[in-house]
């Protein structure tokens, strides 16, 4: 790489004048006679060291005698690389113009200030110069922001206010950019060799840009241009961003903490998903033995009493076996109701929804036998039997009517006798069948009607606030939806049905 | 018409028994798989109607057993199978044997007699 460099680009020599003779054969050098024309000048300091001064930067080096033709030499060598090449420099003008407006395209989305800076240095700068330091002090402040950044580094620390202001000064006095390790030598500025550096002064903050490759070699004209280049492109790009950090980080972690809100509501959705998959398989196998253990006796004691109610003839014992008869029809009612509830089959079936209703009322009979109900059906829904047949999955049904009805009663509880009212209205509606259910409890606040349905929400001491999460999710299982109505008479559902022939 | 009725549920048995009675069938029920093992092995019958979940031991164990009697082709005709657990196994073991199967509980009483006593 290095070598493919130096022969493709015209080489230049380095014009040296030197006070003290100069021995061996040295490339790229050429020795002239006048300190006037000279790129480098060679002084004798005491007897053990040498100066070496640039003209260009009015920057002194002080090496070892022993060391001055190694070190002559290689300046010369990179010297020589170094020929400004206008139509070079013309082209990343041009890319950096077109880089600015990509910057601040890619401001909108950083995540850190610095880290974006890091990523717009190592695009541009940190090619020519591989070590940045980028300090700026917000005035006002008690300490400076330093940061070290290399294309895969980045290290933070705080930079006393005085050391800033020392630095910042040397550097927006001083005529030229390159600087020799000394100038700083004393600050926390850790450099090796000669830097670029560029000091700037903001509405609101002070800027020093430090560039180095760690080398004692001196930077051509090239490097310094584009240095000075870059600098000038990206101050009003460093203005803004520094202007308006705190914004911006601000805007970048209310992103990145909504982002891991709905990670984290995506994964607690799943998880109350497979909790409640789980709960309901499980009471569904203890309710379908408890089912198949109790309806084998029942039916037992339903043939008999069948029997005995035509073999008996008084009218006071018919009555009693016939009363028999209606509270085993009963009992199979409800243990058909209950392994209805908790089935974890995802069957869709034939339902007659009215019968349905009717069973979670049954269901919880503890609870709302104080409850006056008012079931309403558009007439033309149902069949001839009086039915209203859905294709759907029971078990979803009943979970949703049973917990919107237990809600109810439990928050009707407190009414005086006759006034709690639950009130259930079927209709056809373009997207399927709409069941708009209310009560005449105290209802649902206008700013809850969405965060009852969040998982965890939750009014009662010892509710789980996971019955209406699990209810609307069961619904938009099905195809349908469950949304809370604002009303300021008490609590309004509103339940879609799909039909069969909109599910898959 | 002699008839096994294999139910461990008493009232069940009772009703069952009674029903069948009193249309003129003649009725032995036992509560046990072993039980009607043993009436199989001594005594004719023309319809064997079993229930699956015995207390001992269950209702196609008491058909294995019946194999020493009766031919393939009979059993299919004689054994009728009543359960409360009408899983698909269950059904596909009873269709190996090639008989019926009814499930508990009945929702017509008067049919699932008039299926026992029509051979």
């Amino acid at each position: 790489m290095e070598n493919t460099r130096l022969h493709k680009s015209s080489k230049q020599s380095l014009k040296l004048f030197s006070q003290v003779s100069i021995d061996g054969q040295l490339d790229h050098v050429q020795i002239i006679e006048s300190a006037k024309e000279a790129d480098l000048i060679v002084k004798s300091l005491d007897d053990e060291h040498f100066s070496l001064t640039f003209v260009e930067d009015a920057n002194d080096l002080k090496i070892l005698k022993s060391n001055l033709i190694p070190h002559i030499q290689r300046i010369a060598r990179s010297y020589s690389r170094e020929k400004l090449d206008f139509k070079k420099i013309l082209k990343k003008n041009t890319i950096s113009q077109s880089q600015i407006f990509s910057n601040f395209l890619e401001l909108l989305k950083i995540k850190n200030v610095l880290r974006f800076i890091q990523e717009s240095l190592s695009k541009n700068l940190l090619t020519d110069v591989p070590h940045v330091h980028f300090v700026f002090h917000k005035k006002g402040d008690i300490s400076a922001s330093y940061a070290e950044i290399s294309s895969n580094n980045l290290d933070l620390k705080r930079m006393s206010v005085e050391e800033f202001n020392d630095v910042f000064n040397t550097i927006k006095k001083a005529k030229q950019t390159t600087f020799a390790e000394s100038f700083l030598k004393s600050s926390q500025i850790n450099i090796v060799g000669t830097c670029l550096a560029k000091a700037a002064s903001f509405r609101s903050h002070n800027l020093i840009i430090i560039g180095t490759r760690s080398e004692f070699i001196p930077y051509g004209k090239n490097h310094i241009f584009d240095f000075n280049l870059f600098c000038n492109i990206n101050l009003n790009l460093f203005d803004v961003i520094l202007e308006n950090q705190d914004q911006l980080e601000l805007t970048s972690k209310l992103q990145s903490i909504s982002d891991t809100l709905k990670d984290y509501d995506l994964t607690e959705k799943k998880i109350n998903n497979e909790f409640h998959i789980k709960r309901i398989s499980l009471l569904g196998e203890l309710l379908n033995t408890l089912r198949h253990e109790l309806s084998n006796p029942l039916f037992g004691i339903q043939l008999s009493a069948s029997i005995a109610t035509e073999e008996l003839k008084q009218p006071d014992d018919r009555e009693l076996a016939e009363q028999i008869l209606e509270a085993i029809e009963k009992c199979l009612n409800i243990l058909n109701g209950f392994s209805k509830l908790y089935s974890s089959s995802d069957q869709i079936q034939s339902i007659n929804l009215l019968k349905l209703i009717d069973e979670v009322f049954t269901l919880t009979k503890s609870e709302t036998k104080m409850i006056k109900r008012e079931i309403e059906c558009e007439p033309s829904l149902l069949n001839s039997k009086g039915e209203l047949i859905i294709q759907n999955n029971p078990t979803s049904l009943s979970q949703i009517f049973f917990n919107l009805i237990i809600n109810s009663s439990q928050a009707m509880r407190q009414l005086p006798s006759g006034q709690a009212k639950i009130g259930i209205k079927i209709s056809q509606e373009l997207t399927g069948l709409r069941v708009d259910y209310m009560d005449s409890g105290p209802g649902i606040s206008v700013d809850t009607v969405e965060t009852i349905f969040d998982p965890f929400y939750t009014t009662k001491q010892e509710g789980t606030g996971l019955g209406l999460s699990i209810c609307r999710n069961l619904a938009q299982k099905q195809g349908g939806d469950l949304w809370c109505v604002k009303s300021d008479k008490g609590a309004q559902f509103v339940l879609i049905l799909a039909h069969a022939s909109t599910v898959s | 018409m002699q008839v096994l009725l294999v139910e461990d549920e008493i009232l069940i048995q009772k009703s069952l028994k009674m029903l069948m009675e009193k249309r003129g069938a003649k009725v032995t029920a036992v509560s046990s798989g072993k039980d009607a093992i043993e009436q199989i092995k001594f005594h004719d019958f023309d319809r064997i109607v079993c229930d699956l979940m015995l207390t001992d031991i269950s209702g196609f164990d008491v058909i294995e057993e019946s194999k020493h009697r009766y031919e393939k082709s009979e059993i299919a005709k004689k054994f009728i199978i009543i359960t409360a657990y009408s899983s698909s196994q269950v059904i596909d073991k009873a269709n190996g044997y090639g008989c019926k199967v009814l499930n508990k509980p009945f929702d017509n009483i008067n049919d699932v007699i008039e299926t026992f006593l029509t051979v």
